[in-house]
């Protein structure tokens, strides 16, 4: 490798580095964090229901172990906003339930035709979250969460709205869900190679066995 | 051209041909011959991997990271992995369909089996749920199951009838497989590494984010297991010694041979006159890899001291910086009787050490605090790296000891805690114990009097009076860990002599003494303190009740540091324990003693400060900060790599070592690691095909080219391979430990 192209890589880690503007994150006192939100199912039509489950936490401190998270219970509404590229609507102070798990609550929204449709990302809406704990006031989220904004990679807000099948005329096939060019690209490769190696194999096996 | 050393390894493998594989490949060229087994391992490998993701994702396996998780791994996005997943799965088997149509394989029993699991596994897979009155299956869950164990019981199947097939042996294969797996695990590795880097320098930075969270949590997939390794490994002095006596009755039986078989390469290494292991042939290896992994251990010790501060804040970090050491050292400074102000503080004997390095170095306050904790880092890897020098003759384990010690939970949650007085004392325990085993070692005190005698009794008497004024709680600690070190001797070897056990006496009573005098004389100085930590060690007595929430404490602690916790740090130093009981020596003595105490230790300490109704501390952290879990951590890697080398080693290895030249041993591994570091650097790159290209073609090709080229060296290139894996693993985990100081200085002052 030439000394150009290290110094070309280090400049554009460089600039990498300095591209993000730096935010200090710090974990504020009487703070509610939501740190799971999961939608379910991710494909629902007009008129389906969607069960939103998400966690939420505060934190204690210990001057020497730190920051313990303890799980808020008690929460009994909260905002959401379904976004997708162009429109947002904002559903204020639904009633949500807790689950069996302490901190966890869920909720289920019907879809209705004046949602934006398309590729919808669920968010629990910024300090729509309040309760008192033992005589202090917590509120949060401090940002508006969805699964794109937690750490936890095991959830996932993102729904797909379908548009509504018109029911007058006979119902048309419903196009499948095509699948990007690269599922395609990449079935299409391993087919080739599959052959190739099925080729190979056979006129291996065909050939005299010298040895023998 | 292809090397002498494959040469080497393809003549080798000549025994192993059969009549009809002789006949296979014919009509191929040499290359294509070669080709074979590589693709056939390498899709083995890929369907292995991403299958065992898709297990891991449908186990749901949670862990606590600051809060609840659940662990959801996925390479690139849960599509592309399935695809990859099943298009490796297609190759693998249609590579072994074509090698078995031409003569080759497994018995067709075996072949069979491992088809049949597969099969059922799509077919339960794409039946996605399976309900009968009340029988209902999730068919997606046991369908990845059974994929993933068909697709590698095939892969076991085919390796175990490896030496009749292929025109590599057996013992390469594996040794290959090895070398694969490391190559898809090694850029997430380094693609969190990345990550960590550029965030001590922006703490904003989410570039590389994704794949420090896979990292991340394929890292805690043992977090289930980490409480229970915790007990395991403090408890080992009673479970270790059982575990040994009922494999010593089974002595007459197989698994006893094997057992022994496994222990016998992994103990004390034989050694030369000059310390370094007795082959021959792994000696240049030995002496420089120990020397570049002592120094590498020093320069990871620098970098993770300084990782909170790369960004340049204007702030120290650490609970104890400020209130237990600037601001004393400050009031001192701007004292005119300073001696006198460091007497009322809390830790004197350390505050005047500072004061001592600021006269010295002319450096302002904050500075010598701000380096203290880099220092702590470099002496606790150096002291350390010495006692196992002194202890087992082994460079090359002590390197690993050093780095191990650099790595381990001491250097996180020293700089988090800034408990530098403490940090302070574990040095000086660990060189009492260097000069005391070294004197053992000499037997110096066997002979009659002389200088050297009163050299090392002299040594020994200010370390440990040393611990004692700088930090008591902790000397008290040491004074049993040493007491039971002496008894365990003498129990154990029956060959400490009278005059020794008369110096380790005068030692105790020369500190017993020094803690009398103390309360008597200076109450208002070093007595109080002394005092205070009496009272402490006397609270569990008093409420012994509260002994019984051990458990929980320590679940809870788990909990709470477990961004801090390694489960395979652990996992290693349970396994390193178990040969440490197994063998006889200075340093397993000193070694069982320490976590003998340490468990009785943490179990008094663990209720202090407790609160079960809402609870918030503990002082269990103490305790697990002197816990000795680096040395055995070392010698279990060690050993375990030890196996992996005596099991995968065979007579061809052994004449291209000889053979070789020292820069062929670090040559392909420097190779594998230019080569990691770019395909890391293409999967930051975000872009899929990109992506893909890099880790299964590229990977594929560079890696086999490498191997052939270097076949020779597979061995040692393997264990030196996975050692870096490890230690990359660690670090990561020690940058995780260490990211929260980036934001937040956790410093208190009241």
């Amino acid at each position: 490798m030439n000394l150009r192209l290290v110094s070309l890589l280090m400049l554009c880690s460089a600039l990498l580095t300095l591209a993000a503007t730096p935010i200090i994150y710090c974990q504020a006192e009487n703070q509610l964090y939501v740190v799971f939100v999961n939608a379910n199912p991710e494909d629902v039509e007009v008129g389906d229901e969607v069960t939103i489950l998400f966690r939420v936490i505060y934190y204690i401190e210990d001057i020497y172990l730190g920051n313990i998270s303890k799980p808020a219970i008690g929460l009994e509404t909260s905002s959401f906003q379904l976004s997708n590229a162009t429109n947002s609507m904002m559903l204020s102070d639904v009633a949500i339930k807790p689950t069996e798990n302490a901190g966890e609550y869920t909720v289920t929204l019907k879809i209705e035709s004046n949602f934006p449709s398309g590729t919808i990302t669920v968010y629990v809406v910024e300090n729509s979250l309040s309760i008192v704990i033992e005589k202090v006031h917590y509120s949060g989220p401090p940002i508006r969460v969805s699964s794109v904004e937690t750490d936890d990679t095991s959830d996932y807000s993102i729904v797909k709205v379908l548009a509504p099948v018109p029911t007058p005329t006979p119902p048309a096939p419903t196009p499948a869900p095509v699948p990007s060019s690269w599922v395609f690209a990449l079935i299409i490769i391993i087919v080739v190679i599959g052959a190739i190696l099925v080729y190979f194999g056979f006129k291996i096996s065909r050939k005299p066995h010298t040895s023998e | 051209m292809k090397s002498k050393h494959a040469e080497a390894d393809s003549s080798l493998a000549v025994g192993h041909f059969s009549n009809k594989t002789l006949g296979i490949f014919t009509g191929s060229s040499q290359k294509m011959k070669d080709l074979w087994p590589h693709l056939f391992l390498w899709s083995g490998i890929v369907s292995f991997f991403f299958g065992f993701l898709a297990v891991v994702n449908t186990l749901k396996i949670g862990f606590f990271l600051n809060y609840p998780r659940t662990i959801r791994v996925n390479m690139f996005s849960p599509t592309a992995d399935l695809y990859i997943w099943f298009g490796s799965v297609f190759i693998f088997i249609v590579v072994s369909l074509i090698l078995r149509h031409s003569g080759l394989g497994v018995r067709p029993t075996y072949f069979g089996i491992a088809l049949s699991i597969m099969f059922l596994g799509f077919f339960l897979l794409f039946a996605q749920k399976i309900s009968h009155l009340s029988l209902t299956l999730d068919g997606q869950a046991i369908g990845t199951l059974l994929i993933f164990l068909g697709a590698s019981i095939h892969l076991v199947f085919h390796i175990a009838r490896w030496s009749q097939a292929f025109s590599t042996s057996r013992k390469t294969a594996i040794t290959i497989v090895i070398i694969y797996f490391c190559s898809l695990a090694f850029p997430i590795e380094l693609s969190a590494s990345t990550f960590w880097i550029i965030c001590a320098f922006n703490p904003a930075n989410t570039f590389g984010k994704e794949k420090a969270l896979l990292e991340l949590q394929l890292s805690y997939l043992a977090y289930p297991l980490l409480s229970v390794s915790y007990l395991a490994f403090l408890f080992s002095w009673i479970w270790v010694p059982i575990l040994l006596l009922i494999v010593n009755k089974l002595r007459k039986t197989r698994f006893w041979e094997g057992f022994a078989r496994l222990l016998l390469p992994a103990g004390r290494p034989s050694v030369d006159e000059n310390g370094l292991p007795s082959r021959g042939t792994t000696v240049i290896w030995h002496k420089i890899g120990s020397r570049i992994m002592l120094l590498s251990s020093l320069l990871i010790g620098i970098f993770m001291a300084y990782y909170p501060y790369l960004h340049s804040p204007r702030w120290l970090v650490g609970t104890d910086t400020y209130w237990r050491y600037l601001d004393p050292l400050q009031k001192i400074v701007e004292s005119e009787s300073s001696w006198v102000v460091a007497l009322q503080e809390r830790h004197p004997a350390y505050l005047l050490i500072l004061l001592g390095l600021k006269t010295i170095t002319s450096a302002s306050s904050f500075l010598v605090v701000k380096f203290m904790p880099m220092v702590s880092v470099l002496l606790l890897a150096s002291a350390t790296f010495w006692l196992v020098k002194v202890g087992l003759k082994n460079g090359y384990l002590a390197s690993l000891a050093s780095i191990f010690s650099v790595l381990s939970i001491t250097t996180t949650e020293g700089i988090y805690t800034g408990i530098l007085a403490n940090w302070f004392t574990l040095i000086l325990w660990i060189l009492f114990f260097v000069f005391f085993l070294k004197a053992l070692e000499k037997k110096v005190f066997q002979e009659k009097f002389t200088n050297a005698q009163l050299g090392y009794f002299s040594i020994l008497t200010v370390l440990s009076l040393g611990i004692f004024f700088v930090h008591p709680w902790t000397w008290g600690v040491f004074l049993v860990v040493f007491i039971c070190y002496v008894g365990l001797t003498v129990l154990r070897e029956r060959s400490v002599g009278w005059k020794t056990g008369l110096v380790a006496m005068l030692i105790l009573l020369l500190n017993v003494g020094s803690a009398i005098l103390s309360v008597l004389l200076l109450p208002k100085i070093q007595g109080w303190r002394l005092v205070e930590t009496f009272s402490m060690y006397e609270w569990p007595f008093q409420h012994y009740g509260s002994l019984l929430s051990f458990w929980d404490v320590l679940s809870f602690l788990v909990r709470v540091w477990s961004v801090f916790l390694s489960p395979l740090f652990f996992f290693l130093a349970v396994v390193g324990i178990v040969f440490v009981m197994s063998r006889r020596g200075a340093i397993e003595n000193l070694i069982i003693s320490w976590t003998a105490i340490a468990s009785i230790g943490s179990i008094l300490v663990a209720p202090m400060g407790y609160w079960p109704p809402i609870p918030k501390f503990t002082e269990l952290f103490r305790m697990l900060f002197v816990t000795p879990l680096q040395m055995p951590a070392a010698i279990g890697f060690y050993s375990i790599m030890n196996v992996v080398r005596h099991l995968l080693s065979h007579g061809s290895d052994e004449k291209s070592m000889r053979r070789g030249t020292t820069s062929s041993y670090w040559l392909p591994l420097m190779f594998l690691m230019f080569h990691y570091a770019i395909i890391s650097g293409l999967l930051l790159t975000d872009f899929l095909v990109l992506e893909l290209i890099s880790l299964l073609v590229l990977n594929f090709a560079v890696v086999t080219v490498l191997l052939s080229r270097f076949r020779g060296h597979l061995r040692v290139c393997v264990t030196s391979l996975v050692m870096l894996l490890v230690v990359f693993s660690l670090v990561n985990c020690c940058f995780r430990g260490l990211f929260s100081l980036l934001t937040d200085p956790h410093f208190y002052r009241p």
